[in-house]
Parts: C-alpha cells; sequence; structure tokens
C-alpha cells in the first residue's frame, strides 16, 4: 500500500544521549495515530523529523513526494507583524490566490473564451473543490470560533502563549496538510474546544499524527497507538483500549516482571470498558467513603513510593467549602453571578471553562485572596488548602529540580507520612539526571510538574490544582489519577482533560457562558448529557467567549 | 466601491458560476443516464477540452485536457470523489479508462 512517510532504521542522538534508536515505521494516507511515552523519550523529536525540521543522525524520515505535512510545535512561531486573523488567513493563502485566479479567469471568460481558459477553469475547479474553498469564509469563522481564538484584530505580538497556540492550530488545520502532526494538540484548549478538535481531526481526509495525552482521543480517534520507550518504537493497532488490553496480556506473558504495570493496565481497562452508569456509581460512592478511607490512610499501610502520592491532610468537618449567592466582577466585566454549591467531604469537583472566565478568581476566593463582590463565599475550620499559585512560587533559577521540591531534605514529610525524596520527586516523571536540571532552564512543562508536586506535598485536606493533567505523560496521569481516588479529603481541580474527570470527578462547575455557572453532581460525561438535555445540541459546540457589561 | 463591496460581488460572481457549471454537468450526466459501458460527452458544446466519464450511466468522474506548451496533448483523469487526479494519459480515451479503472469497472463496452 502507498506509503506517505516512511522511517528507515532512524536515530537520534543528543549530546551522546539517544533518544530514538533504529526505528522503521511507514505511515499511510489516512492513517490516525496517537503517539505515547513516558516524558523525553523522544515523541516530540519524532514529529519534528516527520516535519523534516530535524534530520536523524542515522537513517532515513522521508515524506514521499507530493504530499504536503504540517506540525504544530509545543511553542509556534507565528508573524508577529500580523493580527490574529491575518494569521490563521495563512492557513489559506494558497487557496486564497486559487480563488483570486479562478475570479480572474471567469472575468476573461465573459469576453474572451478559449479552450486554454476552460481547461484551466476545469483545473481551478477541481483545486477548489477539493479544498473545500466555496465555504472557505465560514470555516474559518467556524474554526476560529470553535477553538476560542482571540478578537481577529488583536496583534500577535500581545498574546499568551495559550492564545498563540490557540492560533497556531486553527492556522495548521485550515491549511489541511496531507500529514497532520501534532505536539499537545489539546494544551491550552478547555474541554468543549477538545471535543470540537477531536471530532474535526476524525474526519480529516490525511494522516494524522499526534502526541497527546487525551486518552478519549486516543481511544475515538486513534486507529493506531505508537508507544515510545526508551529509544524504541512499539506500534499497536487499534484504539486506547486495545492497547491497554494488548499490553496487559503481552506482560501477562512475560511474567511477573512487570506485573505492577500489568496490574495498572488492567485496573484503567475495567474503568474503560465500565458502563457510564457505573462509572457515575463509583464516584458516586466515593462520596460515603470518607470516613472509611480516612481510617485506610491512617493504618500506615505500605506506601508505592514510584507512584505519586498525596499525604492525608487532617480530618474535614461536615463543611468544606460553601457558595451562596456568589457574585464578582473584574474591571467592567461580569464574571460570576448568583453561584450557589456546597462542596461535600471527599468530594472531587472538576472546573471547566476557558480561560480567562473566572476559574482562578474561584480559587483566589476559596484562599481568601480575593473577596466576592455579593453572596458569601465559607470555608470550613477544618479545612487546610494546599495551593501553589506559579506565578509566584519564588523559584531561585540556580537550585535544581530536586532541591526545588523536597528542599534538599532526603525525606518529605506530611503529617504522619515520609517519603524519600528522590522516589518523590521522580513519581512526577523527573528520572536520574532530570532532577538535576537548574531551576532557571526548565521548560513550560517542567514548570507545571514542579508545581503540581509541591502543591501535593502541602499536606493539606482541600487541594487546589490548576490544570494538571497539561504537562503530564499518560502513565504520570494515571498515576495521578489513583493517587487523586485513594486521598481521603477534597480537591477542586481546572481541568479539560475530559478522560481525567470522568475518572476523578464528583462534581463538576461549569461555565456556561456570560457570568452564568452550573454546579453538577457526577462526571464530566454525565455533565455533558444534562447540559444537552437542559440547553439543546448547540450548547454543546464552543463558542469565542464573551463577557457581560458590568452594571453597578 | 469598497474593498468589502467587491469582495460581495466576486463572492455573488462565484457562487452563480460554479451553480452555472453544475448545472451544465447535470444537463450532460442525463444524457449519458441511460448508456450501457464506459461513456463520456463535452462538459460545454462549444469545446472538448473537458468531458464527464460515466459507466453504465454512473458518474465516475471527469477527463480534462492539461494547459501546456508542449507538443503532444497531455489529458489528466479526476474521480469525482474528492476531485482527486488519477494520473496523466496522452489520450481523453486512455484517462476516461484509467478513471474506470480507479472505480473498480471492467471495461467491456464503450460509447
Amino acid at each position: 500500500m502507498k506509503q506517505i512517510l516512511a522511517l528507515s532504521h532512524a536515530r537520534k542522538a543528543y549530546d551522546g544521549k539517544v533518544v530514538l534508536d533504529d526505528v522503521t515505521l511507514a505511515f499511510l494516507p489516512g492513517a490516525k495515530v496517537g503517539v505515547v511515552g513516558p516524558n523525553g523519550m523522544g515523541k516530540s523529536t519524532l514529529l519534528r523529523m516527520m516535519a523534516g525540521l530535524e534530520q536523524p543522525s542515522n537513517g532515513e524520515a522521508r515524506l514521499m513526494p507530493g504530499y504536503t505535512a504540517g506540525i504544530l510545535l509545543q511553542e509556534p512561531s507565528l508573524n508577529e507583524d500580523k493580527t490574529v486573523l491575518g494569521n490563521v488567513e495563512e492557513g489559506v493563502a494558497a487557496t486564497q490566490a486559487l480563488i483570486e485566479r479562478y475570479n480572474h479567469v471567469a472575468a476573461q471568460m465573459a469576453t474572451d473564451y478559449t479552450d486554454e481558459l476552460l481547461a484551466e477553469m476545469g483545473r481551478l475547479l477541481e483545486q477548489l473543490d477539493h479544498r473545500g474553498a466555496w465555504d472557505l469564509d465560514s470555516r474559518l469563522e467556524q474554526a476560529m470560533d470553535a477553538l476560542r481564538c482571540p478578537p481577529p484584530d488583536a496583534e500577535v505580538s500581545v498574546l499568551s502563549g495559550g492564545e498563540r497556540r490557540r492560533v497556531a492550530l486553527c492556522r495548521l488545520l485550515l491549511s489541511q496538510p496531507d500529514l497532520l502532526l501534532l505536539d499537545e494538540p489539546t494544551n491550552h484548549l478547555d474541554a468543549e474546544s477538545v471535543a470540537w478538535l477531536e471530532q474535526h481531526l476524525e474526519k480529516y481526509p490525511g494522516t494524522v499524527v499526534a502526541v497527546t495525552h487525551d486518552r478519549y482521543f486516543l481511544d475515538n480517534v486513534a486507529g493506531w497507538i505508537l508507544e515510545l520507550d526508551r529509544g524504541r518504537a512499539y506500534p499497536y493497532e487499534g484504539n486506547y483500549s486495545t492497547y491497554l488490553g494488548t499490553k496487559a496480556s503481552r506482560l501477562r506473558v512475560e511474567g511477573q516482571r512487570d506485573a505492577k504495570l500489568r496490574r495498572r493496565l488492567e485496573e484503567e481497562l475495567e474503568w474503560v470498558r465500565s458502563s457510564p452508569r457505573a462509572r457515575q456509581a463509583k464516584s458516586r460512592a466515593r462520596l460515603g467513603r470518607y470516613e472509611q478511607m480516612t481510617a485506610e490512610a491512617a493504618s500506615g499501610e505500605k506506601l508505592d513510593f514510584e507512584e505519586i502520592q498525596i499525604p492525608p491532610g487532617p480530618r474535614l468537618g461536615s463543611l468544606v467549602v460553601e457558595a451562596a449567592g456568589l457574585a464578582k466582577g473584574f474591571g467592567d466585566r461580569m464574571l460570576i453571578e448568583d453561584l450557589s454549591f456546597s462542596l461535600p467531604p471527599n468530594g472531587i469537583v472538576g472546573v471547566i471553562g476557558p480561560n480567562g472566565v473566572g476559574k482562578t478568581t474561584l480559587f483566589k476566593m476559596i484562599i481568601g485572596e480575593e473577596q466576592p463582590d455579593a453572596g458569601t463565599m465559607t470555608v470550613g475550620e477544618t479545612v487546610q488548602v494546599s495551593y501553589v499559585d506559579q506565578l509566584r512560587a519564588g523559584i531561585d533559577p540556580g537550585t535544581t529540580v530536586w532541591e526545588v521540591i523536597s528542599g534538599g531534605e532526603a525525606f518529605i514529610r506530611a503529617g504522619r507520612t515520609e517519603i524519600p525524596s528522590r522516589a518523590y520527586v521522580a513519581a512526577f516523571g523527573f528520572k536520574g539526571s532530570d532532577q538535576q536540571k537548574p531551576a532557571g532552564l526548565m521548560s513550560g512543562g517542567e514548570r507545571g510538574r514542579v508545581n503540581l508536586a509541591l502543591t501535593l506535598k502541602l499536606g493539606g485536606n482541600l487541594l487546589l490544582l490548576d490544570e494538571p493533567a497539561n504537562d503530564l505523560d499518560v502513565e504520570t496521569l494515571a498515576s495521578l489519577e489513583r493517587a487523586l481516588l485513594d486521598f481521603p479529603g477534597c480537591a477542586v481541580i481546572t481541568s479539560h482533560d475530559r478522560w481525567f474527570l470522568d475518572r476523578v470527578a464528583t462534581h463538576i462547575l461549569a461555565w456556561e457562558g456570560g457570568a452564568s455557572w452550573f454546579w453538577f453532581e457526577g462526571n464530566f460525561g454525565s455533565y455533558e448529557q444534562n447540559k444537552t438535555g437542559r440547553l439543546g445540541p448547540e450548547a454543546a459546540r464552543p463558542h469565542r467567549v464573551t463577557y457581560r457589561k458590568l452594571t453597578r | 466601491m469598497s474593498d468589502e463591496a467587491l469582495e460581495a460581488i466576486h463572492n455573488a460572481e462565484r457562487i452563480v458560476w460554479v451553480a452555472g457549471w453544475r448545472l451544465q454537468e447535470d444537463r450532460v450526466l442525463r444524457q449519458l443516464a441511460s448508456t450501457r459501458g464506459l461513456a463520456s460527452a463535452r462538459l460545454e458544446p462549444r469545446s472538448e477540452v473537458i468531458q464527464l466519464v460515466t459507466y453504465d450511466g454512473e458518474h465516475l468522474g471527469h477527463v480534462r485536457r492539461e494547459v501546456s506548451r508542449e507538443p503532444e496533448e497531455r489529458w489528466v483523469a479526476v474521480l469525482k470523489i474528492q476531485g482527486r487526479a488519477v494520473g496523466s494519459f496522452t489520450s481523453a480515451l486512455a484517462a476516461a479508462e484509467a478513471l474506470a479503472r480507479a472505480c473498480g469497472k471492467e471495461i467491456t463496452e464503450r460509447c
């Protein structure tokens, strides 16, 4: 069968460290491939080689003649001299040039009919049909809306990192390359935009290769899972569920050595195969098990230090966080209006909504840094919050990753729990020499993981986590999920990772437009069903954020 | 006239042009609907450079003469689905036959 790209004995090394070793793969037209593997295993390097941005140290990476490739990098570059719309339109520049030529030929044919003009018109119409040029304007508008791009006339030089990624993603999707390479495309998107992107990629006519930790994408879109581990590439035909099952079977055959990993995979597979009703029952059951979980945590059961551990905090009383008629504005914008909820002990709330709608403001009201304009936010006396504001963490750039997290101590102590600090740091994906990296050289993703590690060791009974899933690979994400499910306490977590929210959330607090928020008991899947039932299917489609003007 | 007005006019002209093209296609396909085997007919009566291709009346795509400075003719075969070309050939007949093979048809009759 015809290939679109081939890797032949490809090898890549940096400063003596082999990242990819003797990789031979063929990618077929129309294939949808999810790439997984621990952080630092060469996933981004693989994409860059496929895009031609890097050459293998040995071997070959070859895009077949006649095919185009496009890549979304972790930190994409935009044209700083253009607006948001100007950058997005770069993705359709070739189509726009064809449309201009078409207009010109059509005008000529009105007065000067020749065979050559008709033949050229035929060629132009084929290409414009193929590119879907006839509804280009509405596709542009729809994509920018669904990905919640900044206003079209905004200068890109003032955009945040997340906004730049959304503009770059929009530009890339509209250019429709034959081979679409995406490095963590769901980072900086909210849950509804992720769902839109998933549907878009499912229908995408070309080949898609995505490095992603989004397990619903891996399950719903991918027809192949490519696992990268210690320089080697292992393709699995099927989606994420099939991959879990195949890998668990393979480990069963290989014996006890990877028994722990096999058990973890089987646990996740069991959840995957469970019905929505069974998942709901499990999350509801958590709410009634606070006393039991607290007792289990106090029994001092032997901990597995290779996994993320969340030390249990002090015992929670019945009042945790209660909001009544809460209202809050910022500048001339109303962010929250008439919000009421009560977070029970052992509740895990997933907070969903695009950037800028008030999620951080909610956190700040819980920790008392901001006060509501109206209504009340009451935090119980027994509550001890674990929260680290990444922007104010005050990290010395000269210290190492290990030093930042451990404070230089051999053990991390929180309450009655004691964890070897090297093992604790490693559980967040910082293995071996990664722990010696100077903090000043950390990438955005590494800073996120350090922040998560700092937060979880604080020993509180109410965790406030801001997009913890963003910077974790699939395995570490699963470890965090298990830790949260075992944690006897509460958590309020902003996330756009639908699988993560379905797995851990007992409640959803969702922004639904303007200053309107909805409190729902259940996981993300149940919330989406409820929302469609209440507001109609159009409500599930993402739209650009518009704010209600403050009237006071 | 403003740029927006010009753009609106171009859009309208485009819509009319493409609609006219589609009507031509429908007219020709109706003519070929009752034919057996491989058949083709000019899209535009004044010119042979674009011909619709059917098989047992089923629309497969079209063949188009390439705009070229070369003395030999080149004909492109284009599938109806997605507008993808299946190759370039030295005659309209060869291109039509290639189109039929790409659609899984066995060529036994030609109209």
